[in-house]
C-alpha cells in the first residue's frame, strides 16, 4: 500500500465513522423525544404518573450515594419528562435531600416540582421544627418546595405533630410561599386516617401505601377509599413494595413471563396501580439506570392491566403469597442503635424463601455471611426501638430470631 | 575574661520559676478535682484550635487568638513557660545533662506537619493532632504512668521517640515537628519584640550557642533565629557580656529573603500535603475507626466512635477526673478512650468529662442533657437472671420494672445506658452493650 492508497483510505474509513455515528446518533435522539411519560392533572400542573424517589438512590460500593450516576439518571428521568421528585430528611441517612438539590440545582425550578418531608419522629421540642424546615431548604438549595409532607405518621408521629405545633408551623410557610402544597405520608390504620384528614381540613392530598400486595393485607384498599370519599388525590409509595413486586418468586415470575414474556414483573404491578382512580403519581425509588429505563418504558403511553391481565396478575400474586416470608419494605425506618442490618438480614431472608435468586440455601448462607459479623441478627439485644418505628408494624426482633434460627439450622445441617 | 561571667541571670530565673508554677498547674488539673487549674489548661492552644473547629465558642476564638497575639508580640514563651510537653522535655533536657548546640534548620518538615496538621483541624480530625500535639503528648504519657497496668504498650512509644529526640538535638521537637511550635514560631518571626545578638558586644566566644536547647543561634553569624527561639533566656544568662537582647530589633540586621528554587518546591509539597489531607482526610479517619476491633462504648457526649476518634486526641485528662472511675486509656481491646463498666457505672450527676474535655471531642452538655443522653443500651440474659429485682431499685430512668418472682422488664425507650443496673447485678445477667451513635432519649 503506498501513501496515496494509505490517505485514501483512511479518509474513507472517517468519513464512514461520522456517517455511522451521526446515524445512531440521530436514532438516540429520536427515541428520547418520542417518549415522554404519561402526566395527571393537579389543580394547574401537569404530574408525571411516574415518580422519582430519593429513598433508595444508586451508591457506590462503599455505600456512599453516587453522584455521578445519581446526575445522570436525574437528567435521564428530565428528559423522559418525569417533573416529580421526592426525597426526604431521613433518606439515605440524611444524605438524600443534598443529593438531589445537587443534582437539580441546573435545571429551571420552575420545570419540576421538589417533594420533602417533615421527619416528625425527630422532633425532640418545637424549635426543631423550623430549625429542621430550615435545613431542608439549604440542603435542597431551593426557596421552595412544590409538595411538603408531614413525614410517616402514625399513632406516634401523629401526636408528636400536634405536641409541636407542626401544622401551624407549616401553614405559616405555605402562606410565605415557602410550600406549595400541603400534605402527608400515612403508615397506620385507616381509622387514624380518617382521624388525621378530619383535623384539619386544608391537606391537599395524601401519601398512601398501595400496592398489589398490601391491598388487602394492610388493609390497603380501606385507606385508598377513604382517600377517595375525602376527594384527596393520592400519591403512591411503594408501588413496589421495597422491590417484592419487582422480585416475585420463580413461579409468580413464570405465569408473568409466560402470558407476556417482553415485559417487567415490575410494570405489572404499575399497571396494576394505573387502574385506580384518583392517583396523582407513584413514586419509585430507581437504583439502577436499568430500574429507571424500564419504569420509563412502562409509564410511556401508560395504560392499566386489561381483565384478563388482571386475573394472570392475581394468578400470580397468589403463587407469591404461598412462599410470603417477611414483609418487610426496606424503607430502614428502623435504624437500630446497636447496628443489626435489620432491611438487609430480610431481604436476604425474603430472597431465600421466595428464591428469587435460584441459589437456594447455600446462597442464603453465602449472602447471609457478606453481611458483617456486627451487624447479623445474632446481635439482636431485642431492646425493641425497631418495632416502635417500623411503619410496616412487624415484630422484628421475633423475626430476628427467625433468620437466625433458620441460619444456623442450614449452617448445622 | 572572669569578671564578665555573671551575665544577668534574672530573666532565666524568672522564666525558670513561671515554668516551674505552670508545670505544677498542669499536674494539678490531671490529677486533682482542682476546677480553676483544669480551666487554665484549656489555654493550651491545640485543643483550643480544635474545638473552634468542633464546637465553636467566643472563649475558644478568644483563647486562640490572645496565643497568637502573645506570640506575635513577645515571641514563642508559649513553649518554654506554658507547655507542659515543652517542660517535660527540659527536665529530661536537665536529667541527662543535655547541651545541644548547633543543629539542622528542618524548616520543610515543619511546614509540612504544619499544613497537614491545619488541613486535619479544618475538616475537624485531630487523628494527627493525638501524635503531635505536645499537650495531648503530655497528658498521655503522664496518665499512661498512673494506669500503666491497663494501657497498651504503645502509649509509651511517644515518651521512648521523645527521649531519644532530647538525647539527640533537645528540643528538637518544638522546633521541627511541633506544628504548634512552627506555628507559634511563624507569628514570631514576623513578630515585634525579638531576641538579637548585639553585633558589638558579641565576642563569637559560642557559649550561647552550645546552651540554646533549640539550636536557634549561630554565633558564627551572630544571628538568633527567632522563629525557633523558645524564649528558655538561657543564652541571657549564659552570656559573658550580656550581648543578648530582647526588644525591637535593629533595623541594621537584614531580614535575607532569597526565593530560590528549593523555597519554590518546599511550598509546593506544603500545599499537596495540605490539599491531600483536606481531600482524603475523613476517609483515612473512617479506616482508622472500621480497623477497630471492637466498638467501644464512650462518654456521653462523644456522639459516635468516627466523630469521637477524629476529635479525641487522648490526653487522658477525662480519665483522671471520671467520678465513676470508668473511663479507661486506650488499651489492647479498643484504641481510643472509653467506658469499662466492669468495676463501676456512669454516675447519674456527674458530668465532669464533659465540663473538662479541652478538644471538644466529648461535648458541651447541661446536666439534663446529660442525664438524657443515651450511651448503651442493656442486653439482659433472661436465663441467667436470678430475679431479685435489684436492677430496678437502682435503674436512674426507671428502665426496668421488675414485679416479684419475674425477670424485670426492659422498657429500653428510657434507657441511657449508665450500668447501674450491670453494676448492681448479683447474676451477671446484665451487660450494657455499644451504640453506633448516642441520641437524646
Amino acid at each position: 500500500m503506498n501513501r496515496r492508497e494509505f490517505i485514501k483510505n483512511s479518509l474513507l474509513a472517517a468519513s464512514g465513522a461520522v456517517l455511522l455515528s451521526g446515524c445512531t446518533f440521530r436514532t438516540t435522539s429520536n427515541s428520547l423525544s418520542s417518549s415522554k411519560v404519561t402526566t395527571t392533572k393537579f389543580k394547574h400542573l401537569d404530574i408525571s404518573m411516574l415518580g422519582f424517589g430519593a429513598m433508595r438512590l444508586p451508591t457506590t460500593s462503599n455505600g456512599i450515594i453516587d453522584d455521578e450516576l445519581n446526575k445522570k439518571m436525574v437528567q435521564r428521568a428530565i428528559d423522559a419528562g418525569i417533573n416529580y421528585f421526592d426525597t426526604a430528611y431521613m433518606y439515605m441517612r440524611g444524605k438524600s435531600e443534598k443529593a438531589m438539590g445537587d443534582a437539580l440545582k441546573k435545571y429551571d425550578r420552575e420545570s419540576f416540582n421538589l417533594t420533602t418531608k417533615m421527619p416528625v419522629m425527630l422532633l425532640e421540642k418545637e424549635e426543631d421544627v423550623e430549625r429542621i424546615f430550615n435545613e431542608q431548604l439549604q440542603r435542597c438549595q431551593t426557596d421552595y418546595f412544590d409538595f411538603y409532607l408531614v413525614h410517616c405518621l402514625n399513632k406516634h408521629n401523629w401526636e408528636n405533630t400536634k405536641k409541636y405545633n407542626v401544622i401551624p408551623f407549616l401553614e405559616r410557610m405555605k402562606k410565605e410561599g415557602k410550600i406549595k402544597h400541603l400534605g402527608f405520608s400515612h403508615h397506620d390504620t385507616p381509622e387514624l386516617l380518617q382521624e388525621i384528614i378530619d383535623y384539619y381540613d386544608k391537606w391537599e392530598f395524601v401519601q398512601l401505601q398501595i400496592n398489589r400486595l398490601d391491598w388487602k393485607a394492610c388493609r390497603g384498599k380501606e385507606q385508598y377509599e377513604i382517600a377517595r370519599k375525602e376527594n384527596l388525590p393520592i400519591i403512591v409509595m411503594e408501588p413496589l413494595r421495597g422491590s417484592a413486586l419487582a422480585n416475585l418468586n420463580t413461579s409468580a415470575t413464570k405465569i408473568l413471563k409466560d402470558y407476556n414474556p417482553d415485559v417487567s414483573v415490575a410494570s405489572w404491578a404499575f399497571r396494576w396501580l394505573a387502574g385506580l382512580d384518583g392517583i396523582l403519581t407513584m413514586l419509585s425509588g430507581m437504583t439502577l439506570p436499568e430500574h429507571l429505563e424500564d419504569n420509563i418504558k412502562t409509564f410511556t403511553n401508560l395504560t392499566p392491566l386489561s381483565k384478563e391481565e388482571n386475573e394472570v396478575y392475581d394468578r400470580a400474586i397468589a403463587a407469591h403469597l404461598k412462599t410470603q416470608a417477611i414483609g418487610c419494605t426496606t424503607c430502614r425506618y428502623c435504624e437500630c442503635p446497636i447496628g443489626v442490618d435489620i432491611a438487609s438480614i430480610f431481604s436476604v431472608y425474603n430472597q431465600y424463601k421466595q428464591d428469587t435468586t435460584g441459589m437456594g440455601k447455600n446462597g442464603f448462607i453465602s449472602h447471609y455471611e457478606a453481611l458483617k459479623e456486627s451487624e447479623r441478627a445474632d446481635k439482636c439485644i431485642k431492646c425493641g426501638l425497631c418495632k416502635t418505628k417500623c411503619p410496616q408494624r412487624l415484630d422484628i426482633p421475633a423475626l430476628l430470631e427467625k433468620v437466625d434460627k433458620a441460619y444456623r439450622q442450614i449452617k448445622g445441617a | 575574661m572572669f569578671k564578665n561571667f555573671r551575665g544577668s541571670k534574672k530573666p532565666y530565673f524568672i522564666r525558670l520559676s513561671l515554668t516551674f508554677v505552670f508545670f505544677i498547674i498542669a499536674l494539678t488539673a490531671f490529677f486533682s478535682h482542682f476546677k480553676p487549674a483544669v480551666y487554665i489548661m484549656q489555654f493550651n492552644f491545640a485543643p483550643a484550635l480544635t474545638r473552634v473547629f468542633v464546637d465553636f465558642s467566643i472563649i475558644t476564638i478568644a483563647i486562640v487568638i490572645i496565643n497568637i497575639l502573645l506570640a506575635f508580640v513577645f515571641g514563642r514563651f508559649y513553649c518554654s513557660v506554658f507547655c507542659p510537653f515543652g517542660i517535660l522535655q527540659d527536665i529530661i533536657g536537665s536529667v541527662f545533662r543535655r547541651r545541644s548546640g548547633k543543629s539542622p534548620n528542618f524548616y520543610y518538615i515543619r511546614y509540612i506537619v504544619l499544613a497537614a496538621t491545619l488541613a486535619c483541624a479544618f475538616i475537624g480530625i485531630s487523628a494527627i493532632f493525638r501524635y503531635l500535639d505536645p499537650y495531648s503528648n503530655f497528658g498521655n504519657i503522664i496518665t499512661g504512668f498512673v494506669h500503666y497496668k491497663e494501657v497498651s504498650l504503645y502509649t509509651f512509644a511517644p515518651l521512648i521517640i521523645l527521649v531519644l529526640l532530647v538525647l539527640w538535638k533537645n528540643r528538637i521537637f518544638c522546633t521541627t515537628l511541633c506544628p504548634v511550635g512552627t506555628f507559634l514560631g511563624l507569628c514570631s518571626k514576623y513578630g515585634i519584640f525579638k531576641m538579637y545578638i548585639s553585633p558589638d558586644i558579641c565576642k563569637k566566644c559560642g557559649q550561647c550557642e552550645k546552651e540554646c536547647p533549640a539550636g536557634a543561634i549561630d554565633s558564627e553569624k551572630k544571628t538568633l533565629d527567632n522563629e525557633r527561639c523558645i524564649r528558655c533566656m538561657r543564652c541571657v544568662a549564659k552570656c559573658p557580656g550580656h550581648g543578648i537582647l530582647f526588644g525591637v530589633q535593629n533595623t541594621s540586621v537584614p531580614v535575607k529573603f532569597e526565593p530560590s528554587r528549593r523555597n519554590f518546591i518546599t511550598t509546593g509539597v506544603v500545599l499537596a500535603v495540605a490539599a491531600g489531607v483536606l481531600a482524603k482526610g475523613k476517609d483515612i479517619a473512617k479506616t482508622v475507626v472500621d480497623s477497630f476491633k471492637n466498638r467501644p462504648i464512650l462518654p456521653p457526649g462523644a456522639v459516635s466512635p468516627e466523630d469521637f476518634a477524629q476529635k479525641c486526641t487522648n490526653c487522658g485528662l477525662c480519665v483522671e477526673h471520671c467520678k465513676g472511675k470508668i473511663l479507661k486509656k486506650p488499651d489492647a481491646d479498643y484504641e481510643t478512650v472509653h467506658i469499662d463498666f466492669s468495676k463501676g457505672k456512669c454516675e447519674y450527676n456527674c458530668k465532669n468529662c464533659s465540663d473538662i474535655c479541652p478538644t471538644g471531642a466529648i461535648r458541651k452538655m447541661t446536666l439534663d442533657e446529660k442525664q438524657n443522653c443515651r450511651i448503651g443500651l442493656v442486653k439482659l440474659d433472661r436465663d441467667m437472671c436470678s430475679k431479685c429485682g435489684l436492677c430496678s431499685h437502682v435503674c436512674p430512668k426507671g428502665a426496668l420494672r421488675h414485679s416479684a418472682g419475674n425477670v424485670p422488664e426492659y422498657l429500653a425507650a428510657k434507657c441511657i445506658g449508665c450500668g447501674a443496673c450491670q453494676n448492681i447485678c448479683p447474676a451477671q445477667a446484665i451487660e450494657v452493650v455499644s451504640i453506633k451513635k448516642q441520641s437524646q432519649i
